[in-house]
Formats: structure tokens, C-alpha cells, sequence
């Protein structure tokens, strides 16, 4: 497994970052922030694409970036980067794209080294085929080959499923997170998609207007976001790891901490693919989609996840009132005023609350098992 | 037609262009990626021989090449004959003259090739002069193309600065537009207009061939 650290200070443009990365202990750092937040620039400056307005840029005890001057080359840096709209050279086909990267010594093994990526990355099928031939995904996989073909120390991905549509997007990135597993890549990911965040991180950095607003596992950040403004950007309140226990008729069951939920299975969204029984998924519920009700539970209703909670916390949140339950996890609500007093609420009180199974967001967490 | 300043035509042409494309290639790859700020101060100056006369280029070539100048007394010393009035001399004159006909289409071309390829190409562990070679210049073959045939069809058309710098020896710097001059001035109308109607056709088909280059559709050239 490859290690790595990099501890960084980039000011550059709007961006003013201090960021560490130790790939012992997170594989995978997700940049986080909304369109224009600085995350790309950020990614770019850690290749040595851009030079930083001021700051600097270590690895592995390496100076990479000294101020306005970049002292280690991209080139040199033997790192792998995956561009937005893939970047293939359309000249060459699958193959010649593949072996690009590789060194003097690493084309003494060449086609096994192109064979072994390409498997990777899943387009083995690929390899004779001339780029201009492939579509968006298999693109993508050809371009994540190519560069991770050479073995790079530190794979650098800008919003790379971003220009692919929904379920080509879904299959990728599991994929991706995989594969990093699979060979070990540490990786830097910079997205504005929530579900590709959660399903690809082990650590996520959220980032709003240049700066870094909090570092933590998916989990914590989208439990807790540590202020309004990261709050505003993941946008999720309730975000649980679960396993797949059932897969039925249009619906999917999952179990959390020993409590079962139903999910509905979206069309053209994370949803839509079956699930395999075991995969292990994160399992989101928007606050204002769980409602909460006091006595009769036997009452038959079309929202099919009803579960018995203990309120643990009750807080005012801008008009509506926010309502945090323990249901076996840690489970939100929105609600109104009227209806808090209705049901005279209390820390301690017993409700119970309910949710459709469209509510239940499920996103794929490959892992080193998974293929 | 003189076969002799035919033959001297092409041979200064077919130079002019190999050189050329030497000097051209990193003049015009560094222009196009460079982001130093006398970039610009560079491409004027490339430009200058589109705008100045060429007698003004030849002023200043044959002060330059002449006797009286270092470089001149340089070369003197060393092969022991005098660059002006020289095929050596034309040959260079033709280099600077032809400068921008080669740079600009090249220089545009590399210009147009997608800049996330140059850093694919940097972040998978390519130089640079590996990357002009890999993937811009094999993305540009239409804009390099171009910067050939026109290199080699102006050198060919070029007049007042060989009349400047080489003079009209037979044989040495007699070129195929001399020739013409040479004819008219004796009045012999008949020679003129052959070697006339030759450079006309001539020219009439490298520009024809440089428009179909440029229109040709190449299925893996980007927008």
C-alpha cells in the first residue's frame, strides 16, 4: 500500500487553504464546495499545472512549491490526473494513450502494464478501439488507465464524472473506489455532487469560497457540519452507514444498527441499479422528509418506515424547528412551530416517525471486497 | 526559361523551407505556450518582413552580411569568401524573409490544440520538447502543412530582397523573378512571359493546395 503525505498552504486566486493529507490514514480526500469554491484550483496547483499566488507545497518531505515558484515540475511530481472532460489524446488509440505515461523502464513490461490498467479501470474490451470510437464513460475509464498505468504516488481526480450521465456515473464511481482500493492509489477527489462525495471519500474536506470549512469523515460532516455554511452545502441531515439485507420489487431493504428501512428504487438516480445483498451503503434521509407523529402505530400507511424514536434534541432552525431523534441512529426532522406544540414535544418524549421509501437515499460504498 | 535559375530557385527554396522548419517549430511552440510577457515584443518581430519593404530588409542584410560588418569579416576569415552577393548570403536573407510565412500558421495551429492534452502530456512525465513532438505537433499537421508550402512558395515569389543581398549572378543568386526583371529589361518580352506564366501557375497551385489543406476535415482536430 502506498503511503503518502502532503501538507500544503495554497493561496492562489480566491483560494486560501491549508490542507494535509496523509493517505495512512484516509485513502481517499474528497474536496467538497459548490461550483466555483476554489476546489479545482486547488487540485491544480497540487499537480503543478498553475504556480500559487503564495504558500507552499510539500510531499513526502519534497518541496514541491516554494511561493510563486513551482520547484518540482508537474512532470516530475509522478502523479496521475484525471481531467473533467478526460483529455485523451485523439490521435493515438486506447493502447498508445495508455502507454503514454509509462517510463524507459516500465516499457520493458509495456502491454502487461497497459492490459493490467485498462483491468482496472474496467475497459479491458477497450484496447484495441481508436478513441474517437468510445463513448463518455468508456472515455473516462480509458483516461483513468492512462493515468494510473505508471504507478503514480498520488492520483488527483477533477470532477471526473461530471460530463457522464446518471447511470454511467453511478457504475464509474463505484468502480473508481475499487480500484483505489484494489491497488492502493491515494487519491484527491474534487466534487460538488454530494453522492459522489459520499461514495468515494474516507476523509472529506468541505470547501466554500476558497477557504476550508471543516475535515472529517463523511459521516461527521454530513451529521455535523460544523457551521451554516457547510450545512448549506451538504445539504443532508441524516447520513448513515447500512448494509443491503433485501433486494424486492422496486424496493430495497437495508438495515441500520439493527433497525430496518425500506428505499425505493429511483428511476435514473442512485437507486436505480439493483443492489447486491451485503453491499454496504450509506443510507440518506432529508430532515424535512421525516414527519413525526405521537401514538398509533398500527395505523396502515403509505409511508413505510415508521420507527419508534426518542427525541434527544430540539433546536429553532430559521422558520421550521428541527427536531434530532434517536431511532437506533441518529435521525432529524423538520417540523412547524404548531406542530411541535401539538405534539408537545420534549427532550425524552416518545414519537414516532415516518418516512417514505422514496426518502431513502442509498449510495454505493465500494469496498476491498468489492469488484 | 533559364533552367539554371529554375534549378537555383528550387534549390534556395527547398533550403529556405528545411531550415526554416527547424527554426520555426520551437519559435512558434514557444510563442504559443509562453506566458512571458515579451512574447509579443518576439512576434512583431517575426512579423516585421510582412510589413517592411524589402529593400529596407535588404539595407540592413547586405550592412549586416557585408564586408565591414563582424559577421560578416567572421565568415570572411573562416570559408575565405564574402557573404553578400553569395548563394550562402541569399540563403540566409531568405530565412528571415520567409520567417513569418512559416511561423504564423504554425503559431496558430499549436495555439489551437486543446491545452488540458499539453497538461496530460506534462502530468504523465513528458518534457516539453517531448510534448511538441508527441502531441502538438502531430495534432497540427494541417497548420504545418500550410507553414511548408508557403514558406517554399514565397521564397520562391521573393524578389527585392535577392536583388538587395545576392545581386544577379548566374549560376550564384540568380533566381526565377530576377530572371524576369533581367528579361524585361533587355525587352525581351517573350522570355518574360514564358518564366511569368510559369510562376503564376506555379503559385496558383500552392494556393490552391494550401486552401484544400485547410479545408480538409480531420476527424481528430478539435474545435
Amino acid at each position: 500500500m502506498t503511503t503518502i503525505t502532503v501538507s500544503a498552504h495554497i493561496q492562489r486566486h480566491i483560494v486560501d487553504a491549508d490542507l494535509e493529507i496523509d493517505a495512512a490514514s484516509a485513502l481517499v480526500t474528497v474536496l467538497f464546495g459548490p461550483s466555483g469554491s476554489g476546489k479545482t484550483t486547488i487540485l491544480r496547483a497540487l499537480a503543478g499545472l498553475d504556480p500559487l499566488d503564495a504558500g507552499s507545497i510539500t510531499c513526502d518531505g519534497e518541496v514541491w512549491n516554494e511561493e510563486q515558484r513551482i520547484v518540482v515540475p508537474a512532470r516530475r511530481r509522478e502523479i496521475g490526473y484525471l481531467f473533467q472532460d478526460h483529455a485523451l489524446f485523439p490521435h493515438l488509440d486506447v493502447r498508445a494513450n495508455v502507454a503514454y505515461g509509462l517510463t524507459r523502464q516500465q516499457r520493458e513490461d509495456k502491454e502487461s502494464r497497459i492490459s493490467r490498467a485498462l483491468s482496472a479501470a474496467g475497459a479491458a474490451h477497450l484496447i484495441d478501439r481508436h478513441v474517437r470510437d468510445l463513448s463518455g464513460g468508456e472515455a473516462q475509464r480509458v483516461a483513468l488507465a492512462r493515468s494510473i498505468a505508471p504507478g503514480p504516488r498520488l492520483l488527483l481526480l477533477d470532477e471526473p464524472f461530471s460530463s457522464l450521465d446518471s447511470p454511467t456515473r453511478t457504475r464509474l464511481r463505484t468502480d473508481v473506489r475499487g480500484m483505489l482500493l484494489e491497488t492502493g492509489t491515494p487519491a484527491i477527489v474534487v466534487t460538488h455532487d454530494r453522492a459522489e462525495a459520499l461514495a468515494l471519500a474516507d476523509r472529506i474536506c468541505v470547501i466554500v469560497d476558497g477557504r476550508i470549512r471543516q475535515v472529517g469523515t463523511p459521516q461527521q460532516v454530513f451529521d455535523r457540519p460544523s457551521d451554516p455554511s457547510v450545512a448549506a452545502v451538504v445539504g443532508v441531515e441524516t447520513a448513515v452507514l447500512g448494509e443491503v439485507t433485501g433486494v424486492r420489487d422496486g424496493v430495497t431493504d437495508v438495515m441500520v444498527r439493527g433497525v430496518n428501512l425500506v428505499a425505493a428504487r429511483e428511476l435514473d438516480s442512485d437507486n436505480s441499479l439493483p443492489h447486491t445483498i451485503g453491499t454496504e451503503v450509506l443510507i440518506c434521509i432529508r430532515a424535512e422528509d421525516v414527519s413525526l407523529s405521537v401514538g398509533g402505530e398500527d395505523a396502515i400507511s403509505s409511508q413505510r418506515n415508521r420507527l419508534t424514536s426518542r427525541v434527544t434534541n430540539i433546536a429553532q432552525d430559521g422558520p421550521l424547528v428541527r427536531v434530532d431523534l434517536d431511532a437506533g441512529f441518529g435521525l432529524s426532522s423538520y417540523i412547524t412551530r404548531p406542530a411541535l406544540e401539538d405534539l408537545e414535544l420534549a427532550p425524552g418524549s416518545i414519537v414516532t416517525a415516518s418516512f417514505k421509501g422514496q426518502s431513502v437515499h442509498l449510495i454505493d460504498r465500494a469496498t476491498q471486497h468489492h469488484s | 526559361m533559364d533552367t539554371e535559375a529554375l534549378w537555383l530557385t528550387a534549390r534556395l527554396a527547398l533550403l529556405t523551407t528545411v531550415i526554416l522548419f527547424v527554426i520555426a517549430v520551437p519559435l512558434a511552440a514557444w510563442l504559443a505556450f509562453s506566458t512571458r510577457r515579451w512574447t509579443s515584443a518576439i512576434e512583431a518581430v517575426v512579423a516585421l518582413p510582412l510589413v517592411l519593404p524589402p529593400t529596407v530588409l535588404g539595407y540592413y542584410l547586405l550592412v549586416a552580411l557585408g564586408n565591414q560588418s563582424p559577421v560578416g569579416r567572421m565568415w570572411q576569415d573562416w570559408t575565405g569568401s564574402s557573404l553578400a552577393f553569395t548563394f550562402t548570403g541569399l540563403l540566409i536573407a531568405s530565412v528571415l524573409y520567409s520567417l513569418p510565412f512559416a511561423v504564423q500558421p504554425m503559431l496558430a495551429a499549436f495555439s489551437g490544440v486543446d491545452r488540458s492534452l499539453i497538461e496530460a502530456s506534462s502530468v504523465l512525465g513528458r518534457s516539453w520538447i517531448s510534448t511538441v513532438l508527441r502531441v502538438v505537433m502531430p495534432l497540427s499537421t494541417a497548420g504545418l502543412a500550410t507553414a511548408i508550402v508557403l514558406t517554399f512558395a514565397h521564397t520562391v515569389g521573393e524578389f527585392g530582397v535577392v536583388l538587395m543581398v545576392g545581386g544577379n549572378i548566374p549560376g550564384e543568386t540568380r533566381t526565377l523573378s530576377i530572371d524576369v526583371y533581367d528579361s524585361v529589361q533587355a525587352f525581351d518580352y517573350a522570355a518574360a512571359g514564358r518564366t511569368s506564366l510559369f510562376l503564376l501557375t506555379f503559385s496558383f497551385v500552392v494556393l490552391l493546395t494550401t486552401y484544400m489543406i485547410r479545408r480538409r476535415r480531420v476527424p481528430w482536430v478539435h474545435a
